[in-house]
């Protein structure tokens, strides 16, 4: 049974999305596909010498969850590298599997999230983007080695 | 026997057939009813199953076809009864029907062993239509073999196009389709394109996952080569399906895995091999699950399907026309709009609501959907979207089931729609 899976909150983070878009000149680029629905998300970023996100830019054909998640993952995006980003999906999983604010410490927009804990089978549709835009900083990690 | 012929139906009802599935008599959460609307993803299980997997496993559990024991002798009638029922089912006979683990595994075991018998160049054709378990062991198969792939044409309203199809034959060796789309409920003129097939110098393997649930199926009649079913679809356990092959072809096939079961004699250097249907099942064969879905065939023979489908096409109307009141210019199907030849089954989409979101919306009246793509990717690529929302209706549905969806549909414009 499902029960306030979709708050305000989180249809405005889905509706209110920021660095929605292309970038001119991509470093990297990825696009992954959730398997189970055919959900995309793409991304595009640009790197600083240190190897993190200057700039990213996304497209999301998703659900509200992947949505949400991408807008709210864009935002704060600028400064991580392919590894933070990785080691942040981590712990995401592992928040969402017990629904226990802050599911993201620092982050409260993606408290969002807190009803979906009960729903296994939602989860990927919330990593999608971090999976994306990881695979996005890498490609433009071993395009620049 | 086919189509319930000698069979004694029971006096069709909805509720009196609902009542016969123990997890549709309770709610799913309190003061909430099932309303079980995704049977093209699995069968429910009624109780006539449940009783013979339980008696079989707390009766009867041995292995078959080896020792000599009481037990060994019950489980080995009750696993060649079980091939005797699934044939009839089928009506054909139990020395060609092959136990497999399911639908996919059929195909894959045709793939590979008969597939061993192409040559390069030759070509496999295949139609958008297929789910991936009727679409990707051939993909696979020509990549390994060099054959071509060749594409089989659906029309707009997600039928085979049977007009493309005399034009697309030169070369082909095997015609790979589905009796019934999961996505459009378009039933396939199956001996029609089995004509043509043949005609042209090639065999056709039919996916019958879809089409069985709905009533016994004669094999024969259609004039196909290889006709698969999955277990789970018709309320059996999972893990299991079947295999109908021509005999002639099963005979000249080399087996697919390797084991005990599928041997004939077995010497340090090489072996010999079982007639089929053993030749395809190595190792011990899934008794219990076997043994479910003979009494899934039983039950289902038992059902006066004639008017169980008459009752399900008004339910199908029912839902398309409740989703064009509701969603207006928003609403596409992706399928016929008509009620002719096609399975109680409707996807759609609602433009600027995700069929996940509006599957988990319904889910709080209870009623169980299915989003996504169906595990049929290339279909809705055709169609220019990524996923639909799938309603498939079984005998025990009735028009409180649909009215629920209704009444989900409308919650879901409400939310994602403001």
């Amino acid at each position: 049974m499902t029960d306030d899976l979709y708050p305000r909150d989180m249809l405005r983070a889905a509706s209110d999305v920021s660095r929605q878009g292309e970038l001119p000149a991509p470093d990297g680029t990825a696009a992954l596909d959730n398997p189970f629905c055919g959900d995309r998300v793409e991304y595009d970023v640009t790197l600083d010498e240190g190897h993190k996100i200057r700039a990213v830019r996304h497209r999301v054909h998703a659900c509200v969850l992947c949505q949400a998640s991408a807008s709210l993952l864009s935002a704060m995006a600028e400064g991580l590298d392919a590894e933070t980003i990785a080691a942040t999906a981590e712990d995401l999983l592992a928040a969402l599997k017990t629904g226990e604010a802050p599911l993201l410490p620092g982050h409260p927009g993606f408290d969002v999230f807190t009803s979906v804990t009960k729903h296994r089978a939602r989860f990927a549709c919330v990593l999608l983007p971090f999976e994306t835009l990881e695979a996005a900083a890498r490609d433009a990690g071993n395009k620049s080695a | 026997m086919g189509r319930g012929e000698g069979v004694n139906l029971m006096p069709y009802s909805p509720a009196l057939l609902k009542a016969q599935y123990p997890i549709l008599s309770e709610d799913i959460a309190p003061g909430v009813p099932l309303h079980y609307l995704d049977n093209g993803a699995t069968g429910q299980m009624p109780r006539a199953v449940l009783d013979a997997v339980v008696t079989h496993e707390t009766r009867n559990r041995a292995n078959v076809k080896r020792s000599v024991h009481t037990l060994a002798e019950r489980a080995t009638n009750a696993y060649d009864a079980a091939r005797e029922d699934v044939a009839a089912y089928l009506n054909v006979s139990a020395r060609d029907l092959v136990f497999t683990a399911g639908c996919t595994m059929a195909i894959n075991l045709v793939a590979h062993s008969y597939g061993s018998l192409l040559r390069e160049g030759d070509a496999i054709a295949v139609s958008t239509l297929e789910h991936h378990a009727n679409m990707v062991p051939w993909q696979m198969l020509a990549a390994r073999r060099g054959l071509r792939l060749v594409r089989l044409p659906a029309t707009a309203e997600g039928r085979l196009d049977m007009d493309a199809l005399p034009g697309l034959l030169d070369g082909v060796r095997l015609v790979a389709i589905t009796h019934a789309s999961n996505v459009t409920g378009a039933i396939t003129p199956v001996a029609e394109v089995a004509a043509q097939a043949r005609a042209a110098g090639a065999v056709t393997l039919v996916d019958g996952a879809q089409m069985a649930p709905h009533g016994p199926v004669d094999v024969p009649a259609l004039g196909c080569d290889f006709y698969v079913i999955s277990g789970h679809k018709l309320g059996a356990p999972n893990g299991i399906g079947a295999l109908w092959g021509r005999r002639e072809l099963l005979a000249a096939m080399p087996p697919f895995l390797g084991g005990g079961e599928m041997i004939r004699s077995v010497r340090f250097e090489s072996s010999t091999y079982a007639r089929p249907p053993q030749r395809f099942e190595a190792g011990t064969p899934p008794i219990g699950p076997a043994v479910g879905l003979g009494a899934a065939c039983r039950f289902h023979a038992g059902i006066d399907h004639a008017a169980a489908n008459r009752h399900l096409a008004a339910l199908t109307g029912r839902l398309i026309e409740g989703l064009r009141q509701r969603c207006g210019d928003r609403l596409r199907l992706i399928g016929p709009g008509d009620l002719a030849d096609r399975l109680p089954l409707v996807s759609f989409t609602i433009k600027g609501a995700h069929p996940h979101d509006i599957c988990q919306i319904l889910d709080r009246r209870g009623v169980a959907l299915r989003g996504g793509h169906h595990c049929a990717q290339v279909l809705h690529e055709a169609y220019g979207v990524a996923g639909s929302t799938r309603a498939s209706m079984a005998a025990f549905n009735d028009a409180g089931d649909i009215d629920a969806c209704l009444a989900g549909i409308e919650d879901a414009l409400r939310i994602l729609l403001p």
